[in-house]
């Protein structure tokens, strides 16, 4: 589904941010990207998101050469980036609108997703009225009823305290289940790299250095408390260091 | 009832120096029903006169300002060409300005416009752009990945993120322009509640106190209206 090949970025030149990146993702995988501060794990989303433009090198998704935004391709960052002068609704609808959606089924499907995600009843809250691990619920949400085929995460839990974290990590789970997509969770949390990816690709200086498979761990809500999880945990910090 | 208490403390301390200089400041009660009494007649026509100059200014210099002050914060090329030009002429006491506008224009309508178009018209641009720039990039990524065309960017991003900080500045460039309207309506071919107040100073006292009374009336109710407004459009703050 996604294809990388050879991509190179830079924001300044002679200072590469993103050096050979080459991977392919299939449909409905799920990967965790782990790294330092500043080794380039944003810059990739960006770049998948069609935000940033590759000095080189190329990105298909779905075999067609990303050259813009593309409508179903979902961001969610750190802090939500969602609209505060809009209502949970309103930040939901926003893209359906855009795209004219009849109003009875932009509500159908709102209605659903945010039943999914377990924030219906806050449907007609503005953004400064929810908490924190709600807020990216719903920023989650309003790239689902995009029906967005891939959603990219930025660093998701960061701002979140460790219940909230686990609860939300929880979510994405289950979001997994529901919704046939291929998600890419950047994050410096290795516990979450390890929990949220069936392959854990950990970057060093712009390159993809390592991939670390994780197939036989990945969607046990359990697998926190088994030693395997631990070891794969450890394994993954050696890697990074 | 918090604001009834606000005005109970303004009456009581008119109340007071007029106690104390009461040759000079006539007494509230005498200038309300002096209001009622005086206004069909004497106040209608200046209040109109004032009131249209004071709104013409305000809706052109928002106008104006919303655009430039978009324009700015959006482009760093256009912030860098524009940002000379408002730097030097807005710190241009405006009060300096009403005789050069005497004689660029020769209607007084538009002499009158122009110096409270320029006296809000600053505050407007730089306040928008400054809104603009703290927008979260995350928020215009969003925005650009929802594919919103022209027109829904600005009514669906930049309108809504710009407008309470356009209010406030508003709030604070209405006092300052009722000022200015006062001083430049005073000024050449005077017209308007400036002129009334002014050509009662020495004549009668109490009707140049109906005049200022009406002259803060007007700005009292264009707070209130900014307030509905704030209400309205930004139930999110």
């Amino acid at each position: 589904m996604i294809k990388m090949n050879n991509l190179n970025f830079s924001y300044e030149e002679n200072k590469p941010v993103i050096r050979h990146i080459n991977l392919e993702l299939d449909k409905d995988e799920k990967i965790s990207i782990i790294g330092r501060s500043g080794c380039g794990k944003t810059t990739i989303l960006l770049l998948l998101a069609g935000l940033l433009k590759p000095v080189s090198g190329e990105i298909l998704i779905n075999n067609q050469l990303l050259l813009d935004v593309r409508r179903q391709t979902g961001m969610i960052f750190q802090n939500g980036g969602l609209f505060p002068w809009k209502t949970v609704y309103g930040n939901c609808s926003l893209g359906l609108k855009a795209r004219h959606t009849p109003k009875k089924e932009m509500d159908h499907k709102i209605d659903q997703v945010l039943d999914n995600l377990e924030i219906k009843h806050l449907k007609a809250q503005y953004i400064k009225n929810i908490s924190g691990g709600q807020k990216q619920r719903v920023a989650i949400a309003r790239t689902l009823v995009l029906d967005s085929d891939v959603l990219l995460f930025d660093e998701p839990s960061a701002s979140l305290d460790a219940f909230t974290k686990e609860n939300f990590q929880d979510l994405l789970l289950s979001i997994y289940e529901k919704y046939p997509l291929c998600s890419i969770v950047v994050t410096h949390d290795i516990e979450e790299a390890v929990y949220l990816g069936q392959k854990i690709i950990v970057m060093k200086d712009g390159k993809m250095d390592e991939i670390i498979d994780n197939k036989k761990l990945f969607g046990d809500k359990s697998a926190k408390k088994s030693i395997a999880f631990y070891e794969k945990c450890i394994e993954v910090r050696k890697r990074l260091e | 009832m918090k604001k009834i208490l606000g005005f109970i403390i303004i009456f009581i301390i008119w109340y007071f120096i007029s106690f104390i200089y009461h040759q000079q400041i006539p007494y509230p009660h005498d200038v309300i029903i002096n209001f009622f009494n005086i206004f069909p007649e004497q106040l209608l026509e200046p209040t109109l006169e004032s009131l249209s100059l004071l709104l013409t200014g305000l809706i052109l210099s928002v106008l104006v300002g919303i655009h430039i002050g978009m324009y700015m914060g959006l482009s760093s090329r256009v912030n860098q060409i524009i940002d000379p030009i408002v730097y030097s002429i807005y710190p241009i006491p405006k009060s300096a300005l009403v005789q050069v506008l005497i004689v660029i224009f020769a209607s007084m309508f538009w002499m009158k416009t122009t110096l409270i178009f320029i006296i809000v018209v600053f505050p407007v641009i730089i306040t928008v752009k400054d809104a603009v720039k703290t927008i979260p990039k995350e928020v215009f990524y969003h925005a650009k990945s929802l594919s919103l065309n022209k027109k829904e960017m600005y009514k669906e991003i930049l309108f809504p993120a710009i407008l309470p900080n356009l209010l406030s500045t508003l709030r604070i460039s209405i006092g300052t322009s009722i000022a200015v309207l006062y001083l430049s309506e005073t000024r050449g071919i005077g017209s308007g509640l400036g002129y009334y107040i002014d050509s009662h100073v020495v004549v009668n006292n109490l009707n140049m106190f109906t005049g200022i009374f009406e002259l803060s009336l007007i700005g009292y109710l264009l707070f209130i209206g900014i307030d509905i407004l704030e209400k309205r459009w930004c139930k999110w703050i």
